[in-house]
C-alpha cells in the first residue's frame, strides 16, 4: 500500500516538476563545448576525414532510401563544409541556450552524418553524445518557464531526464563490471600497462605509474568509483561522488589526452547534480566568498574620491 | 480529447522508457541465453541507433603500441631499396604534445582498423571457447569470421595508408605511387614485474600489399627524408602551391 502510494507520488511529481534544470544547460554547453572542440580541430582536416577524396565510408548503401542522397552531398567539395557549418551553428545556439529543441535536432542530425562517414574516427565519448541527443530532443527549452500544474510537456521533459541518468549508470555499470572480469584490473596493474602504450600516455605519466603505491591505487580507485556510481548516484554522498568523478576525468583528459570524451562525461556529472543541490551549492559558493570578504577586506572604496 | 492524448502520451513515452533500458540492459550484457533468445530483437533495435560499447580499457586494457609501417611503391613487388616509414608514431608523438589538437582523430583513422584486425569481432571469444571445447564447426565458423572482420579492417586501413603515400609523392614531386605494402609494428612494453629492468618486445605482422585508394593528399604528413633519397623525382614537379598544414617528421619502420 505504502509503496504503491510512493509510486503515485513520484509519478505525480514526473508530471509537475521539471528536473534538472540547471543540469540540463550544464550537459547543453558540455555537449556544445565538445562539438565546437571537434570542429576547430577537425574542420582544417575535413576534407581528408569526411570530403569526396577523404578517407570517409560509402554511405549509399546505408540509412535506406536517404544513403545515395547523403552520399551525394559528401561527394560535393563543399557538401562537408555545409554540414560542419550547420554543427556550428547548432552547437552555438547550444551554448547560448537559444532555440535548444531545434538545435538538438540540428546537433543530432549532423553528430550522425558526420560519424557515420567515418567511423574510425569515433570515441566513447561520440558514442554517447549520439545517443544522449536523442534523450536531449524530449528536453524543456532552455528558455521556457517551467510549465504550472499537471503537463505532458513536464512529463517527457522528465522521461529524457531519466532516460540521460540511466544511461549513465549503465556507462558506469557496465565499464566497471567488466573491468572485474580483467585480471589486469583486479591485481592492480592495469594502469602500468595502459601508461604504457603511447596513444593514451606522455612520457612523464609512463614513468609514474610505475610506482608500487601509485599503480594499484589507480587502478582500484577506478574499479571502485565506476562499480559503486550506480548504487551511490542518488544517496547522500552523491555530490561527493560527482565531485570524484570530475576529478577523475579532468585527470583522463590530461593523462590519456581524451579531450572530448572527458569533457563530455565531465558534464553528464554536473547534468546529475539535481535543482535543489544547484541551490545549495550556489548559496554555499556566496557564504564561502562573503567569509573571505569579510576576513580580507579589500582597501577602502575609493569612489567619490577627488 | 486533449486529456485523453496526454494520457496516451504519457503511458507510451513512460513504457518506451521502461522497454528501451530493458534492451540496453540486455544489449549491453556479455553474452548470456537470454541474449542470444532475444539476439534478433533487442540488437535490431539497439543497433538502429543506440549502438554502444562501454567495456572502456576493459577487461584488460591494451597493452602494446601497434603502429603501422608502409612502404609506398610503383610497383606491387615489394622492395629492398624503398625505406619502411611508421605512419602512426608521429602521430601519436604530436598527440602527447598537443593535446588541443586534431591528432588524436587523425591517428584514430589508422589505429581504429589496427586494433579491430588484432582484436577480431567481439563475439569472437565465445566461438573460439566453444573451439576449444572441440566443436569443429565452431572452427570453422570463427576462422570464416576472422578472415571476413580482417579483410574490412584492410579496407578501412587502405584510405589512410593511402593518403599517406599520396603525401610523400605529392611533396617529393613525384608520380603517386600504385602500390602499398602494409605491415604492423608490435611493441609490448615489459610486465610489471620486469618494469625496470626489462625492454619491449617487438614483432612485425605482415598485412600485404595493396592497390592505392584515390585518395587526395592530405598535406599533414611531412616528406620522409629516406624516400626522398630512394625517389626519382618527375621532370616538372608537381608540388602543391600551399605548405602543409601540419609537418609531422617521420620515423624508419624498422
Amino acid at each position: 500500500m505504502l509503496r504503491l502510494e510512493s509510486l503515485k507520488m513520484l509519478l505525480t511529481r514526473l508530471s509537475s516538476e521539471p528536473l534538472h534544470r540547471s543540469g540540463v544547460r550544464a550537459l547543453q554547453c558540455g555537449v556544445a563545448f565538445v562539438m565546437l572542440f571537434r570542429l576547430f580541430t577537425e574542420w582544417p582536416f575535413a576534407a581528408y576525414l569526411w570530403g569526396a577524396h577523404g578517407v570517409g565510408t560509402d554511405l549509399s548503401g546505408t540509412i535506406g532510401p536517404l544513403g545515395p542522397l547523403i552520399q551525394a552531398l559528401f561527394m560535393q567539395p563543399w557538401g562537408i563544409h555545409l554540414v560542419l557549418l550547420l554543427m556550428l551553428a547548432a552547437a552555438l545556439m547550444l551554448m547560448m541556450g537559444a532555440a535548444t529543441r531545434q538545435a538538438t535536432l540540428l546537433a543530432l542530425i549532423t553528430f550522425w552524418l558526420v560519424g557515420m562517414r567515418n567511423e574510425a574516427l569515433g570515441d566513447g565519448g561520440d558514442n554517447i553524445i549520439r545517443i544522449i541527443l536523442f534523450y536531449m530532443l524530449l528536453f524543456l527549452p532552455a528558455s521556457a518557464p517551467d510549465p504550472q500544474g499537471v503537463r505532458t510537456r513536464t512529463w517527457l521533459h522528465n522521461i529524457g531526464v531519466l532516460a540521460v541518468i540511466l544511461q549513465v549508470i549503465v556507462v558506469y555499470s557496465v565499464a566497471g563490471l567488466s573491468k572485474v572480469m580483467g585480471e589486469l584490473w583486479t591485481n592492480g596493474t592495469a594502469m602500468y600497462y595502459i601508461a604504457q602504450v603511447d596513444w593514451f600516455t606522455t612520457p612523464y605519466f609512463r614513468e609514474l605509474f610505475k610506482n608500487v603505491w601509485l599503480a594499484p591505487l589507480a587502478a582500484y580507485g577506478t574499479l571502485i568509483y565506476q562499480i559503486s556510481f550506480p548504487f551511490l548516484a542518488l544517496s547522500r554522498y552523491r555530490l561527493l561522488l560527482f565531485a570524484v568523478g570530475i576529478a577523475f576525468h579532468l585527470g583522463i583528459a590530461v593523462m590519456m589526452g581524451l579531450i572530448t570524451f572527458s569533457a563530455i562525461m565531465i558534464a553528464l556529472e554536473l547534468f546529475l547534480i539535481a535543482n535543489r543541490d544547484y541551490v545549495r551549492l550556489q548559496a554555499a559558493l556566496r557564504h564561502a566568498a562573503s567569509m573571505i570578504r569579510s576576513r580580507f577586506p579589500g582597501r577602502p572604496h575609493l569612489a567619490g574620491r577627488p | 480529447m486533449k486529456r485523453f492524448l496526454s494520457r496516451a502520451v504519457m503511458t507510451i513515452s513512460g513504457l518506451w522508457l521502461i522497454m528501451h533500458f530493458f534492451f540496453t540492459a540486455i544489449y549491453v550484457t556479455p553474452q548470456n541465453p537470454l541474449k542470444v533468445m532475444t539476439a534478433a530483437v533487442v540488437t535490431r533495435y539497439m543497433e538502429t541507433a543506440f549502438t554502444q560499447v562501454w567495456t572502456l580499457f576493459a577487461p584488460n586494457p591494451i597493452q602494446a603500441n601497434t603502429s603501422v609501417v608502409v612502404q609506398c611503391l610503383h610497383d606491387r613487388k615489394e622492395s629492398a631499396q624503398t625505406p619502411w616509414l611508421d605512419i602512426v608514431r608521429p602521430l601519436w608523438r604530436a598527440h602527447q604534445q598537443r593535446r588541443w589538437a586534431a591528432y588524436d582523430r587523425l591517428s584514430r583513422t589508422i589505429t581504429n582498423p589496427v586494433r579491430d584486425y588484432m582484436s577480431g569481432p567481439a563475439d569472437l571469444k565465445y566461438v573460439a571457447d566453444a573451439c576449444q571445447r572441440g566443436n569443429k564447426k565452431m572452427c570453422q565458423l570463427g576462422e570464416q569470421s576472422l578472415t571476413s572482420w580482417r579483410k574490412q579492417s584492410t579496407e578501412l586501413l587502405r584510405g589512410p595508408v593511402s593518403a599517406f603515400c599520396a603525401d610523400q609523392a605529392r611533396a617529393l614531386g613525384t608520380a603517386p605511387y600504385r602500390f602499398v605494402a602494409v605491415r604492423l609494428n608490435m611493441e609490448t612494453p615489459p610486465s610489471w614485474p620486469e618494469r625496470f629492468t626489462g625492454s619491449s618486445k617487438r614483432r612485425q605482422i605482415v598485412v600485404g600489399t595493396f592497390p592505392t585508394l584515390p585518395i587526395a593528399a592530405p598535406g599533414f604528413y611531412a616528406p620522409a627524408p629516406s624516400l626522398r633519397a630512394a625517389s626519382k623525382p618527375l621532370p616538372t614537379p608537381t608540388r602543391a602551391a600551399t605548405a602543409p598544414l601540419t609537418a609531422l617528421a617521420h620515423l624508419g619502420g624498422e
